[in-house]
């Protein structure tokens, strides 16, 4: 009996010993594994719009720019990378009837196209699952098949007081699927 | 719960699996000493888990392999300990390995019939060194790139197949993105599943004849030992405990000699010294089971296997201790300490980048492969494939057939041969690597035991020095990644690094003239010449110091004097300056009270140094800085003290700053010691905005003569580009006079290296390389 004991004592050990150890070596690699958490998401600001120039925007045109920033991508930086992209529509004649949207559907998160009838900008369309908006951005209603959670993402802007051609733009990614519009973190 | 696993058994038949694994007699009992082999698979089993994690982080690229090791190191939580553990293991095992094969053919393990055992043993051997070889590339950095380098062209020099081998292996005739890819799949794809395989197959036919027992089997009972073979004369104990001591020593000797810190050495020594004494206080049983007996004892020494190898990470990485902006270490919690302790200096080193423009990189491969680096050095030319492949092909073959030793009434003699053989070798590989050892060390003589020529000694010297020279390129380049590593590559972390390439290229370019003080170490002497330093040689100064250039101390010394060889003492066709103060002196002296009128003007050339100094920072800082008030009565001061005639020193007379005062003669002092103003000084030194106009000098047999004040040479682009052509021709056109021969050329990218050396801006330099594109097709 007293060799059934010890021998059930040293399996006790054994698996506690191993247990101790499992923890010793996977706490830190599950934290290892999630690292990710610690990456910050791009500080906000106004970053100015490469490709729209105010002064000749015509009212009804619908133009495309880009977002440059410094791009820290884990090790790597580059100190000038596109990183997004933006609709610019012109409403009225005011300098400030703008309206800029992010091109990242609020849907899955593909890339919205303008939609034209000949040369006439008439809504925007997002090639992958079809969702629809209208130009000023709000969700096309009444159809079967939109897939549109919300309307397109409007992002902050205002024109750079020292150059009234330039456009700058706060730049945010945000939530798919959401109804409302949500920054990712 | 027991209904469940009776339901999982009859569904799977685990428990089946379960025993077959578990249950296995142990004829004499468990034992310490059967312990090595399970801390091998222990230890690779920590390999394959650490390796995996670090898989998720690391990328095999050229550009990007370097950067993702420092990532894991300096970056993310743990890191420094996966890749510390990971990288200790593979030592571990190396050491264990060793072990393992020493206490077998002490035992005897390795004779019949267990020849196929011994076998695959050997080839897991090779299997790990493998793995050894090719992880080391992997970090791409200088000292992995620069060893492997070794070993694929000891692979290149096979007879017959070995350029094809190589080419096939390197991934073409260089190393780059392909070498890695491949040393890659090599070492996580194709060389652990072969072990994991051989693995197997070495338990399987372990547990076909069992442990080597030195015990009989009893007849009636084959699990168990006669009860008579079991027990022990005490002197045996005492021979084993002595074999251990010897052990311990050796191995604690071997470690301690390596550089392993005390307390890992403790730990390692102590095992030993454990293992001989715990015979003392344990029975001999006739009959032991693995579970849970020698899996207990298995498990110990595992876990305090692991625990040498923790001390390793924390003690023994020689990682490089970094700043990282926005973190106070001191106010860092304790997760966070740990969790990024790589940033303070824990675990494994990471050399600087991979990069073949480094002249003469020290390059040793890793500890357990010294041996055989040193084999090389004895073998010359034609003569080297002996050190490269007869040597090591003969000492494999020899252990190879040992076990073919132990035949029939050989086998006492081959028991024998084993243990000399394996100890030899042993032995051998320690002596080679002592050796190895005393040539890189300077002041290592092994009391007398290895005789060294003055030469030799100076080779060591020259080798610590590169070595040295090496960590600090580590150093910095850990230091400046931090910030973000270019896309070009890791190596951009050096190449466009202002304190390293900016100093080299400031000492190529610009030391020939200008004065200044590097922190530069003594040159170690050839053998032979009287003393062991001296100061490197430097050409005679013809220009101006530039040690501190534009910062207040040194605008207030060149005011004092500017006379003074260290500002226009050497530029004799700069005068102004000299002339000034000489007026300035006159008018002191000529004062009611000259010690009045002396302070009262040094008050002001403090003053208008301070204000000079501050003209280097960009227009925002000292808009900014101008909102406190009294840096801004400072500033208002300063500047009324350099332009004003009757309340200063009315250097607007001859010198600009932004708007006002005179366009010259004397230099634009706009942004002076700025970053612009420096690449300004540098492009064209004979502008009127810095040293233009002429003067007129004394020449022998023509009198007074007038010339360029201007002497130093214009560095520009070279015009390789058509944007650079244009620049070159505009330079020439707008400044015709200026002498053809004293135009150098000077890349955009060394010139930012350069004034960045010289402002103290330290950032490294992105980009830069003039624009271009792959060579046209030629159809």
């Amino acid at each position: 009996m007293a060799e059934e004991n010890r021998r059930s004592f040293l399996k006790w050990v054994v698996n506690g010993l191993g247990a101790i150890f499992a923890v010793i070596l996977g706490a830190p690699a599950v934290m290892y594994l999630v690292d990710a958490r610690n990456r910050k998401p791009r500080e906000s600001g106004f970053r100015p719009v490469e490709g729209v120039n105010l002064a000749e925007l015509e009212v009804g045109q619908v133009k495309q720019g880009l977002i440059r920033d410094i791009r820290r991508d884990a090790w790597t930086l580059h100190p000038s990378d596109v990183i997004g992209r933006v609709w610019v529509v012109k409403e009225g004649p005011a300098a400030d009837a703008l309206d800029v949207f992010t091109t990242v559907c609020p849907h899955l998160g593909c890339s919205i196209n303008l939609s034209t009838l000949g040369a006439q900008p008439v809504g925007f369309l997002c090639p992958c699952h079809n969702a629809e908006f209208n130009l000023d951005g709000t969700k096309v209603e009444g159809r079967a098949s939109n897939p549109a959670p919300r309307g397109m993402d409007k992002l902050v802007w205002h024109i750079d007081p020292t150059n009234r051609a330039r456009l700058l733009v706060d730049y945010v990614n945000f939530k798919q699927l959401e109804p409302t519009p949500i920054p990712k973190t | 719960m027991g209904t469940f696993f009776d339901w999982l058994d009859h569904r799977t038949g685990y428990r089946r699996l379960r025993d077959a694994l578990l249950i296995e007699h142990i004829p004499g009992g468990a034992r310490w000493r059967y312990v090595w082999g399970s801390t091998l698979a222990f230890v690779f089993a920590i390999q394959v888990i650490t390796g995996i994690l670090l898989m998720t982080a690391y990328v095999p690229g050229d550009e990007d392999a370097w950067g993702s090791v420092y990532f894991i190191q300096y970056e993310m939580d743990f890191g420094w300990l996966i890749r510390g553990l990971h990288h200790f293991g593979s030592q571990t095992m190396v050491v264990l390995m060793a072990v393992h094969l020493l206490q077998v053919v002490i035992a005897g393990a390795h004779l019949p019939p267990r020849e196929i055992n011994w076998w695959l043993g050997l080839a897991l051997m090779g299997l790990i060194l493998g793995l050894g070889l090719t992880g080391y590339l992997l970090p791409w950095d200088q000292k992995g790139y620069y060893a492997t380098q070794v070993a694929t062209n000891i692979l290149g020099n096979t007879p017959l197949i070995g350029a094809f081998l190589q080419k096939a292996l390197v991934g073409g005739s260089e190393y780059g993105h392909q070498t890695l890819t491949h040393f890659f799949a090599l070492h996580v794809g194709i060389l652990p599943p072969l072990v994991v395989i051989l693995v197997i197959l070495h338990l399987a036919a372990f547990r076909r004849h069992g442990v080597t027992a030195p015990v009989v089997i009893d007849e009636a009972n084959p699990h168990a030992a006669t009860a008579e073979s079991v027990a022990r004369a005490p002197v045996h104990d005492v021979l084993y405990l002595l074999l251990n001591l010897i052990l311990a020593a050796g191995v604690g000797g071997a470690a301690w000699f390596l550089g392993v810190p005390t307390i890992t050495v403790g730990l390692m020594a102590g095992l030993f010294v454990f293992f001989g004494v715990s015979r003392f206080f344990i029975k001999p049983t006739v009959t032991g089971h693995f579970w849970p007996d020698q899996a207990f004892r298995d498990l110990v020494v595992c876990l305090w296997i692991f625990a040498i190898m923790v001390t390793l990470v924390l003690f023994a990485g020689h990682g490089h201790k970094i700043d990282t902006p926005g973190v106070d270490p001191e106010s860092q919690g304790l997760y966070e300490y740990w969790a990024k302790a790589g940033q303070h200096g824990y675990g494994a080193n990471l050399d600087a980048p991979a990069d073949p423009m480094t002249e003469s990189y020290p390059a040793r491969p890793e500890w357990y492969f010294l041996f055989l680096f040193q084999m090389l050095k004895y073998f010359k030319g034609d003569q080297e494939i002996l050190g490269t492949m007869v040597i090591p092909g003969a000492v494999g073959f020899l252990l190879f057939i040992l076990p073919l030793l132990g035949y029939g009434r050989m086998r006492r003699f081959g028991h024998v041969v084993g243990i000399l053989v394996v100890t030899a070798i042993l032995c051998g590989a320690a002596a080679l690597t002592l050796l190895a050892f005393a040539d890189d060390s300077p002041d290592f003589d092994a009391a007398g035991l290895i005789p060294r020529t003055d030469k030799q000694i100076q080779d060591a010297k020259k080798h610590q020095k590169r070595l040295k020279h090496a960590g600090e390129e580590a150093r910095a380049a850990v230091h400046a990644a931090g910030d973000g590593i270019p896309a070009e590559g890791a190596r951009f972390l050096i190449r466009g690094n202002p304190r390293i390439m900016g100093e080299k290229l400031f000492k190529q370019h610009c030391a020939s003239c200008h004065a200044y003080e590097f922190n530069d170490e003594p040159e170690i002497a050839e053998a032979g010449q009287d003393g062991d330093k001296k100061k490197p040689a430097q050409p005679e100064p013809k220009a101006s110091d530039l040690t501190g250039f534009a910062g207040e101390k040194w605008i207030r010394r060149m005011l004092e004097n500017p006379g003074d060889p260290k500002y226009f003492g050497r530029t004799p066709r700069l005068t102004r300056m000299t002339e000034w103060r000489l007026d300035l002196n006159d008018l002191i002296d000529s004062a009611k009270d000259p010690v009045a009128a002396k302070k009262e003007v040094d008050f002001q050339l403090d003053e208008i140094s301070w204000w000079l100094a501050e003209q280097a920072k960009s227009s925002d800082e000292v808009v900014l800085a101008l909102k406190e008030p009294d840096y801004a009565k400072r500033f208002a001061q300063g500047k009324l003290f350099f332009f004003d005639d009757e309340k200063g020193q009315n250097c607007g007379s001859c010198h600009k700053v932004e708007k006002e005062g005179n366009k010259g003669p004397g230099p634009d002092l706009t942004g002076y010691g700025s970053a612009a103003w420096v690449h300004g000084m540098v492009l064209s030194p004979g502008h009127r905005s810095r040293y233009g106009g002429t003067t007129r000098i004394e020449v022998k047999g023509k009198g007074k003569v007038e010339v360029p004040r201007n002497t130093m040479p214009a560095f520009r682009p070279p015009p390789d580009t058509p944007g650079d052509k244009i620049a070159m021709a505009e330079f020439l056109e707008s400044q015709p006079e200026f002498p053809k021969e004293t135009i150098l050329y000077l890349t955009n990218f060394e010139r930012e290296l350069i004034v960045r050396f010289l402002t103290g801006d330290h950032r490294v330099v992105f980009g830069g390389q003039p624009v271009s594109g792959p060579p046209k097709r030629t159809k």
